[in-house]
């Protein structure tokens, strides 16, 4: 330092001292910077409590993927394109998960369920995943385009639906979704303090409001017996 | 749901680890500390939405400090449209009398590119290169504004002792 600075360093800390740290907020930058943050927040499995126990276990490798949609009937038809993924949604997955050899088939993506608020993909992997995307997630305004993706072993009677959550903050309702077996007909959960039932049409379920709780999730079969599923 | 940019991490650390220099700075900038804030809050979320442009051709957090300058820099203007803003800046919290401290009265006469650097080698400790690249300038001209200051300040100096 020279003769001056040490002046201008004390005459600066009087006029303004450090303040506290107590505004900052690290989830509020999160949501102000909302829209591009979901669509890079791809990961090759999501970390939901529910999706992960939903996929878990090892998926064997079935030639070009399409085992993956093993007893998923909505997903196991030639693709249209209606089925395609945008092309730049692609691109940001295959980069968000570079290096982790995600190794998504674009070939293999079925659109399964259009809702109001995302549109629901079925995607098979190289080494025989199945990766279930939802994208077009809008916002309270309907104007974001957030995404959401997770991937594990192809569906069992074991671990019969997948379950992903999406809430684009703490105040907005969550979107809850998943594809089932084509055996499945309902799943049930609890959220907010209630008992849900949603029903399976296509091979998926969506809800959308508070949500589910960790571990309440059960599947229900056509034959009456249920499967608690995470 | 985290994000999971390559730089999020970085950014997040960086925020946790410095928010109090961003708030102080942001806050000299735009005048009053709840502007401060919303200007951090603003710049670091623009620099998550835009970390793929970071080209990493010098350190994270200047060009972090670059986005939230701008934000405060454009808080300051739309309260000036506004007519909220302090009548000078580098007037946030002083409350001394004119002429109390021949150094706030330097720092508020400086040109407000000038200010700026004060402001980042002061407030936030920066380095001269980190400095240029915050504001975008060439470190000799972070250096020969700084020489000039200090140059500035001695006689301001010397004329309140006479």
């Amino acid at each position: 330092m020279n003769d001056v600075e040490p002046l201008i360093v004390s005459e600066l800390e009087r006029l303004l001292p450090l303040p506290n740290g107590g505004r900052a907020d690290w989830s509020d930058v999160l949501r102000r910077a909302d829209f591009v943050r979901a669509r890079r927040r791809w990961r090759p499995v999501l970390v939901t409590a529910v999706v992960a126990a939903a996929l878990v276990g090892v998926g064997v490798a079935i030639a070009a993927g399409f085992g993956a949609f093993n007893g998923i009937s909505a997903a196991q038809r030639p693709q249209t394109p209606a089925d395609k993924i945008d092309p730049k949604l692609l691109a940001e997955i295959n980069a968000a998960n570079r290096g982790s050899g995600l190794g998504l088939i674009p070939g293999s993506a079925r659109l399964v369920r259009r809702l109001p608020n995302a549109r629901i993909y079925a995607v098979a992997t190289k080494d025989g995943q199945l990766c279930v995307l939802a994208a077009r997630l809008l916002n309270n305004n309907g104007k974001s385009d957030a995404a959401g993706m997770g991937c594990g072993s192809p569906l069992t009677q074991n671990e019969p639906s997948t379950a992903a959550t999406f809430a684009r903050n703490e105040s907005s309702p969550a979107i809850s979704w998943g594809i089932t077996l084509d055996t499945v007909t309902a799943v049930s959960f609890t959220a907010g303090g209630y008992k849900v039932t949603v029903p399976v049409e296509n091979n998926v379920w969506a809800y959308e409001g508070p949500a589910p709780t960790h571990g309440t999730l059960t599947a229900h079969f056509k034959d009456g017996s249920t499967e608690p599923i995470g | 749901m985290a994000a999971n940019g390559p730089l999020t991490g970085e950014l997040e650390d960086l925020y946790r680890g410095r928010y109090r220099y961003f708030l102080r700075l942001a806050t000299v900038i735009v005048g009053d500390e709840t502007s401060g804030h919303d200007a951090v809050q603003d710049g670091f979320a623009q620099a998550l939405r835009e970390q793929q442009s970071f080209r990493g051709e010098g350190p994270l957090e200047a060009w972090v400090w670059r986005t939230v300058v701008n934000a405060a820099l454009a808080s300051r203007r739309r309260r000036v449209a506004r007519r909220e803003a302090p009548e000078a800046a580098g007037n946030a919290n002083a409350n001394g009398q004119a002429g109390e401290s021949a150094v706030r009265t330097w720092v508020a006469a400086l040109p407000e590119r000038q200010r700026l650097v004060v402001y980042l080698r002061y407030y936030a400790d920066l380095d001269y290169r980190s400095i240029a690249d915050a504001l975008g300038v060439e470190v000799g001209t972070v250096s020969a504004t700084l020489s000039s200051a200090h140059q500035a300040l001695r006689r301001s100096m010397k004329e309140v002792e006479q």
